[in-house]
């Protein structure tokens, strides 16, 4: 279920002109690779194409290997360094999604739980605009909350 | 009358009524038509607009498997009154989120979902479309469209419609009386007119006057009548001429000796006047009365041509009916004569008669203008009446088929008028050789005739032997041999005879054919003579034809092939070149050798397209085989070129061609000549075997001994080699008289600087007499046979990879 979020936020995201090599069509979901469904992560959306681009799911164990990643999943199990990798992310192109309380004031950009099947998400827009995504505003119609207040308001 | 007009005005009115109401109901059909499929279009179109506009709101919703959000989206649709339910489906096919319309049906059903169009029923119009999501289909959309509102406006145009229809008719019919009573009215009185004139046979009564159309119809009418009734009075004006003029042509015909006939096509009666019989023999009281007895006395062969050309005029395809004919006279044999006819026809074109004259033209038909000799068709004509009558008496009579040997020449360098006087004059003397032939025999008949231009033909009746004939044409050959005086010069002809007894053929052109056969064969024995013709000489001609029809074929469907004899130094029989013979390998006869078939071709323009196809063969298998054989030996390969060829200006073209097809080294190519081809002519000659010497091809002497050699041109000639015949190697022993004309050949070939060839040696003897004598090269049976190109290749390959010694052994 998680898996297919993501995979769905993927498709209601616009990466700015450039940052996607036009030669490689890899979109890169990027796990930790202690995340204990990173298994059903990759068989259910890798490889799944959206667009012209192709989906793919990268394991790291690094931070330092976050660059070559277009999203970044952040479980609650990250807790303890998301609040350092999402600093470090900031203004980058890197769609960043988490599941903790304190996501979106730590700088990321989309935080969500689910319940009985359903998908509940807020946006932190500031976040996004700052790093250059665009978010479909149809995406935005279903979030619970849109704040444009974040951490890129505090890092001005 | 009452009848006629009302029908008239009737079928007007009935007529306008009807296609006024017609073009009504077919513009509302199409204008109902048109507004349905417009209607329809644009509702699928907007229909697909609303369905992408929804599928792209709702597509988060469905991703996210938000129901709440899909069905708020989807309500915005209140704003679209004519659609009434909307249903959004995910991947599975389950409903997601639905909507409908408040005042629609009271419990619109949700459509089930189908694959993606429009979908019609009575009230309405369902579109299904995909909702895709960056190029991933994520479920299904479905609009139901309410088609109730466009149904009952169609309803309200019909009634319209209709409305419109009965105004129309309506308006119509009341134009529609007033114009069908004034079109009707005129033409109900240029009817009466026609009736009144029709039943009274007054042309002079005219019609009243209309204006318009109509009164341009009166108008014509009355012109028409004027017409019919000057042309009345012109047609028996013309009919007393007629009569007139024919009696005066009656009276000149009658001067002129024309016979003349008059026939009525419609009776079938027919005139012919008495001149008419007489023509033929038949007095004033035996007279005709029937075409059919006109038919019967013309020449079968003649009657279905002139009934044809008859018909042609009659049926109006020809100006006027001429015909030459023969008819049969009453004592049984036929004159010729001229027809000319002319057709009278009736107002509609059709023969009602035809009358015309007949002219005895016989003296012109059968007589040859120029010798004053019967002609062929007469010649003919009377050998066929021999034939019956020999048949019927048991009689032998001969046909002689005389034609001169040197007339073209005459006719070429002398002229045409020289060549007409020397017919003429050899004309008189076939006649007199021949009638002092028939003083002798009393009774018995002969006929000269020219059948041709320089061609006669004799008929001797009633001979008793072979001898008779051969005499006659002996005493004619005789006579010729007396110069002619020509244009104030003697000149010398001399003709071939060839004779045909009446028991070797049944129709007079098998007998004339059966002369001519002997005559041809009179020409190749020698010219100035006479042959008999027998069975013999018909297979002959025969087996020629079919060589020469073969041939030409045998050279386009390649049954023609190639063998090679070696030719081998006559000090260590190393073989040096290959001589090409042509063989031809006959579907049905087998192998036929060149002897049987190039005396044919010789004859013919055959031996230039054989020559040409050898050479360039030859050519090519040479070089070919230089290139597979190149460590060995550069054999020279010989052809034979005739007499014909050699006079022919394509000769040069054909070498050249042979050899830039090939590729080969011209100094690899030998042509062989005979003595008779190069001594014959002349300046041609000699130009064109200096050009082939300037290529550097080898020139060889062939069969000499057997023909005159000039040995002053001998000198002059570029030969590099001399073949001696065979014959004279056949009798060589040491010591006899062949032996002291080779050795005389062979210092006579080496004074003149020429290699020698002996050809046919066939046995040891021979070959060490040759050596002896100091022979250069040898051919013959002793060495090998021709052989094939596969056993030929195999030679050529034994002389490459032995040393030049062991292919003496190998031979030998």
């Amino acid at each position: 279920m998680k898996a297919a979020f993501l995979f769905h936020f993927a498709q209601f995201v616009d990466w700015p002109a450039g940052v996607l090599n036009s030669g490689d069509p890899s979109l890169n979901l990027c796990i930790f690779d202690d995340e204990p469904r990173r298994q059903e992560l990759q068989s259910t959306i890798d490889g799944k194409a959206i667009g012209a681009r192709i989906f793919h799911v990268r394991l790291i164990s690094q931070p330092q290997e976050i660059p070559g990643c277009n999203i970044l999943f952040l479980s609650r199990d990250e807790a303890g360094r998301q609040t350092a990798i999402l600093k470090g992310l900031r203004g980058m192109p890197v769609l960043t999604v988490g599941e903790t309380a304190n996501f979106l004031s730590d700088g990321g950009m989309i935080r969500f739980h689910i319940a009985d099947d359903k998908i509940r998400f807020d946006i932190n827009l500031s976040g996004a605009e700052s790093s250059h995504l665009k978010i479909s505003s149809r995406l935005l119609l279903l979030a619970t909350l849109v704040t444009q207040s974040g951490t890129a308001d505090r890092g001005r | 009358m009452r009848i006629r007009d009302f029908s008239i005005r009737f079928n007007l009115s009935l007529l306008v009524i009807s296609a006024s109401a017609l073009a009504v109901l077919l513009a509302s059909l199409g204008f109902a038509i048109y507004e349905w499929q417009s209607y329809r279009a644009s509702a699928v179109r907007e229909l697909t607009a609303l369905a992408d506009t929804l599928g792209a709101n709702t597509a988060a919703s469905l991703a996210f498997n938000d129901q709440r959000t899909a069905k708020e989206m989807l309500s915005a649709l209140a704003t679209e009154p004519s659609v009434f339910v909307a249903c959004l489906y995910d991947n599975q096919g389950r409903v997601f989120a639905d909507y409908r319309r408040s005042g629609g049906p009271n419990t619109p059903l949700l459509p089930v979902l189908r694959s993606d169009g429009a979908y019609y029923d009575r009230e309405s119009l369902t579109l299904f479309r995909g909702v895709v999501l960056k190029g991933e289909r994520t479920g299904s959309i479905a609009l139901v469209f309410d088609l109730r509102g466009f149904r009952s406006r169609l309803l309200e145009y019909a009634k319209i419609a209709m409305l419109v229809l009965f105004v129309s008719v309506l308006a119509t019919f009341l134009a529609s009386l007033r114009l069908a009573q004034s079109i009707a009215h005129p033409l109900v009185q240029l009817a009466a007119v026609a009736h009144r004139i029709s039943t009274g046979k007054d042309y002079s009564v005219r019609a009243g006057v209309a204006g318009g159309e109509t009164g341009l119809l009166v108008d014509s009418f009355n012109e028409m009548l004027s017409q019919i009734e000057s042309r009345d009075r012109a047609l028996k004006g013309a009919l007393r001429s007629l009569q007139e003029s024919e009696e005066r042509y009656a009276l000149a015909a009658r001067g002129a000796n024309d016979g003349l006939w008059d026939w009525n096509l419609v009776t079938g009666e027919i005139y012919f006047s008495p001149r008419w019989g007489q023509m033929l023999g038949y007095s004033e009281s035996e007279c005709w009365t029937t075409p059919e007895q006109w038919f019967s006395h013309i020449h079968a062969e003649d009657r279905e041509r002139v009934r044809a050309a008859i018909t042609a005029h009659r049926d109006g395809k020809t100006p006027e009916f001429v015909s030459e004919y023969r008819m049969r006279k009453k004592s049984g044999g036929y004159i010729w004569t001229l027809s000319r006819g002319i057709a009278v026809r009736d107002p509609a074109g059709k023969a009602i008669r035809m009358a015309g004259s007949q002219t005895d033209i016989t003296e012109g038909k059968i007589v040859d203008p120029l010798t004053r000799l019967p002609n062929r068709p007469y010649f003919m004509d009377r050998l066929g009446s021999a034939i019956e009558t020999a048949r019927q008496q048991k009689k032998l009579f001969a046909v002689l088929f005389v034609d001169l040997d040197q007339f073209k020449l005459v006719n070429d360098s002398l002229g045409h008028a020289a060549g007409d006087e020397l017919l003429i004059d050899f004309a008189g003397r076939l006649r007199a050789g021949v009638r002092s032939n028939s003083r002798r025999n009393g009774s018995a008949e002969s006929v000269v005739a020219r059948i041709g231009g320089d061609e006669f033909a004799i008929f001797l009746g009633q001979i008793q032997c072979e001898t008779d004939a051969s005499t006659i044409a002996t005493r004619v050959l005789k006579r010729l041999g007396e110069p002619f005086h020509i244009d104030g010069r003697k000149i010398f002809v001399s003709a071939s005879i060839g004779i045909a007894l009446s028991s070797t053929g049944r129709t007079p052109e098998e007998l004339l054919n059966n002369a001519d056969t002997a005559m041809y064969q009179a020409k190749t024995n020698g010219k100035a003579r006479f042959e008999f013709f027998n069975e013999g000489l018909r297979k002959l001609v025969v087996t020629r034809f079919e060589i020469e029809t073969g041939l030409r074929k045998a050279i386009d469907t390649h049954q023609l092939v190639l063998y090679y004899q070696p030719i081998v130094a006559a000090s260590d029989s190393r073989l040096c070149g290959l001589e090409a013979l042509v063989r031809w390998n006959h579907p049905e006869r087998g192998l036929i050798l060149p002897g049987e078939f190039i005396p044919v071709a010789e004859e013919s323009d055959l031996i230039v397209l054989l020559g040409r196809w050898v050479l360039v063969e030859a050519c090519r298998q040479m070089a070919e085989w230089q290139k597979t054989f190149a460590s060995g030996p550069s054999l020279t390969i010989s052809v034979n070129v005739s007499a014909r060829q050699l006079s022919d200006p394509r000769l040069m073209e054909d070498v050249q061609f042979a050899l830039a097809e090939s590729g080969l080294n011209p100094k690899s190519l030998a042509l062989e000549m005979t003595e008779s081809s190069i001594m014959g002519d002349t300046k041609q000659t000699l130009e064109i075997l200096d050009r082939l010497k300037a290529m550097k091809i080898r020139l060889q002497i062939d069969d000499f001994g057997t023909g005159y050699s000039s040995l002053s041109r001998l000198q002059r000639l570029p030969f590099d080699d001399l073949k001696i015949d065979r014959s004279f190697i056949r009798d060589l022993s040491a010591g006899n008289s062949s032996a002291d004309i080779v050795k005389a050949i062979m210092q006579l070939a080496h004074s003149l600087k020429l290699e020698v060839v002996a050809e046919g040696v066939e046995t040891e003897e021979q070959l060490s007499s040759l050596r002896q004598l100091g022979c250069d090269y040898m051919q013959g049976f002793l060495f090998s046979k021709p052989v094939d190109a596969e056993a030929a290749a195999g030679l050529y390959r034994e002389a490459c990879e032995a040393d030049p010694f062991s292919l003496a052994s190998a031979l030998l």
